[in-house]
């Protein structure tokens, strides 16, 4: 079977500032993979060019095996699903709207019956029915968040792509947002890829660990291979990892 | 969950309906309104009598011109001029994000007042080099016309063209319109500035708008702005998507540069073809689209059209009353909408439950 998500040797410069240099991943389907590395280290970067916010200069996305730079924005937007870090809403619209929002790829002009069925199926399944008829500037962060899921959700894509989806959350929410993202991924099979700032949360909940520094992708492995040179080599920072709960974890 | 959406839908809908009614009602009622005195009811006799053969209207005639040339005509250009303006303002604020956007934010007020200035004081303008040669006389209404149009399209381009190119920051396209703006309404007023006393006068007036200046002649080419509503309409989702951000937008497959850049031209197409003939009014085209949000919230597909009755009510009753508060002075409608619409605003602001932009 074809990989879900590949990136090859995908290279991209601001102006002529290199951001990405020749980096490569796959991500299988039902498996979530968290980017970590430093500020600057073009984690962000890497997420808006497979969801095609950004174009690469060189190199190939592919999503079961179907290039995504053959493909129109619409039937991209089919197979890949993209949460910023920041959603700057100015008009705020209802937490149903907004879900709605995610069936554009699918429909032409206006939501027909079945994207309607699909957003409801899918605020259901997330514990947001409730808050529907709510705006969302109205509900918490954490809810806020977890309606953006949904919003990427109901596009029903192949790939899910997550930047900083716990920024800004307490611990609470950051636990809750995290195990939503592992049970949504192993429930669709989606290839799941995010970018995290707290090492620990990418420890304890990605399958597979890609660490992006100054643009190259330096390691890629299980969690379990983090160490403590290569916290020390990525973030300049002395920690030690531990293990705790059968995954390691960083103390500093 | 969804039953409520649909309800809610139908809600808008039922909302957007009573505006229709209300536009009808402003209708009728200001062309019976004025010196001569017309009983409400004639109107709508009048008016079905012109649509089809079925009806009979049984009123004199000086009756029937006054209703059908003098005023009708007046009233029809209220109705464009607001909707077309109001519409234009909904979708600005949609893809700038930014609920003080408006047409006359990105320029195209002040380069339609350098047009007509340039027309007005130094009797030149872009069809002057056209009008001897061809051999027909090109008045100076039209030469005010033409020449604040393309003046218009000149700020749209220019716009359009730098959304087209920086179309990642909605801000910068904002500040680029008001550089825009000023660098036009400063060369308005050097032409003022060496303008006539009596060209003064006639710029003045024309700044200040008049619905009068509407004619039959007029009003087809007017009524082209109206055919880019259902455009907007259908691209009402795709608006949506603006609202939670451009990279949110693009992800769900929208190409915000050029959906960006389209609309902009679009939207100084739909302001130039109406200012053009009527002068800068504006105010309709901020406000009208906020009433509108207070009352059905943000989906742009059916903002559009209930901006767009909103527009045409709020202008039309303010043409009313310009008309016949200190009868027979009429007031300038341009400063009228703006004496009605504020308070009017600031009302709904005080008493809406809650914000509708942050």
């Amino acid at each position: 079977m074809d990989l879900s998500l590949e990136v090859l040797n995908v290279c991209f410069s601001y102006d002529s500032k290199p951001v990405l240099r020749n980096v490569s991943l796959e991500v299988d389907g039902g498996e979530v993979v968290a980017l970590i590395g430093p500020n600057g280290a073009g984690k962000s970067t890497l997420l808006k060019c497979v969801a095609g916010v950004l174009k690469p200069q060189s190199g190939k996305i592919a999503v079961e095996g179907v290039d995504l730079s053959k493909l129109s924005g619409k039937d991209r937007a089919k197979l890949v699903g993209y949460l910023p870090q920041y959603i700057p809403i100015v008009f705020p619209v209802t937490v149903f709207e907004c879900v709605l929002l995610g069936r554009l790829p699918s429909f032409w002009t206006s939501p027909t019956g079945r994207d309607v069925e699909a957003a409801e199926h899918i605020l259901q399944s997330l514990d947001l029915a409730g808050f529907a008829d709510r705006y969302v500037d109205e509900v918490s962060g954490g809810e806020r968040q977890r309606v953006q899921i949904a919003r990427v959700l109901a596009q029903h894509a192949k790939v899910l792509l997550f930047d900083e989806p716990t920024a800004n959350l307490d611990l609470k929410y950051q636990v809750e947002v995290m195990e939503l993202i592992r049970r949504v991924t192993r429930q669709r099979r989606t290839a799941t890829l995010l970018a995290v700032h707290e090492v620990n949360l990418a420890l304890k909940y990605a399958d597979r660990i890609a660490v992006l520094n100054g643009g190259e992708l330096i390691r890629e492995g299980k969690p379990e291979e983090v160490t403590r040179e290569m916290v020390r080599r990525v973030y300049g920072v002395e920690a030690e990892v531990v293990k705790y709960d059968g995954r390691p974890r960083i103390l500093f | 969950m969804s039953i409520a959406y649909l309800k809610g839908m139908k809600k808008r809908m039922l909302f957007t309906f009573c505006l229709l009614l209300l536009l009808l009602f402003l209708f009728g009622l200001s062309i019976s309104v004025g010196s001569a005195k017309i009983s409400f009811l004639d109107v709508y006799k009048v008016l079905l009598s012109r649509i089809s053969t079925l009806f009979k209207a049984n009123v004199d005639e000086t009756c029937e011109y006054i209703i059908l040339n003098l005023r009708l005509p007046r009233v029809l250009g209220a109705v464009v001029v607001g909707s077309a303006l109001a519409v234009a303002g909904a979708v600005c604020q949609a893809i700038m994000r930014n609920p003080l956007a408006s047409p006359f934010t990105i320029g195209v007020s002040s380069a339609a007042s350098f047009g007509a200035s340039l027309a007005i004081i130094l009797g030149y303008g872009v069809l002057s080099c056209y009008g001897g040669g061809y051999g027909y006389i090109v008045t100076n209404e039209l030469l005010v016309i033409v020449n604040s149009f393309v003046f218009c399209m000149l700020c749209a381009f220019i716009v359009s063209v730098v959304a087209g190119v920086k179309g990642s920051n909605p801000t910068t396209i904002v500040l680029c319109g008001v550089a825009v703006g000023y660098f036009f309404s400063a060369c308005a007023s050097i032409m003022q500035y060496l303008g006539e006393a009596e060209a003064l006068k006639s710029v003045v007036a024309w700044l200040l708008g008049d619905l009068g200046r509407v004619t039959w002649r007029y009003l087809p080419w007017m009524s082209l702005s109206l055919m880019v509503i259902p455009l907007f309409a259908v691209l009402g989702w795709r608006l949506n998507a603006f609202n939670m951000g451009d990279e949110v937008a693009a992800s769900l497959g929208v190409n915000v540069k050029r959906l960006r850049a389209t609309c902009i031209a679009l939207i100084c197409f739909m302001t130039a073809t109406t200012i053009s003939f009527v002068g800068v009014i504006g105010f309709v085209c901020l406000v009208s689209p906020h009433v509108a949000r207070i009352i059905i919230g943000n989906d742009n597909r059916v903002l559009v059209f209930a901006s767009a009755l909103v527009g045409a009510n709020l202008l039309l009753a303010s043409d009313t009353i310009a008309r016949t508060i200190v009868a027979p002075v009429i007031l300038p409608v341009g400063a009228v909408t703006s004496c009605v619409g504020g308070p009017f605003f600031v009302y709904l602001l005080l008493k809406s439950r809650r914000v509708h932009w942050t």
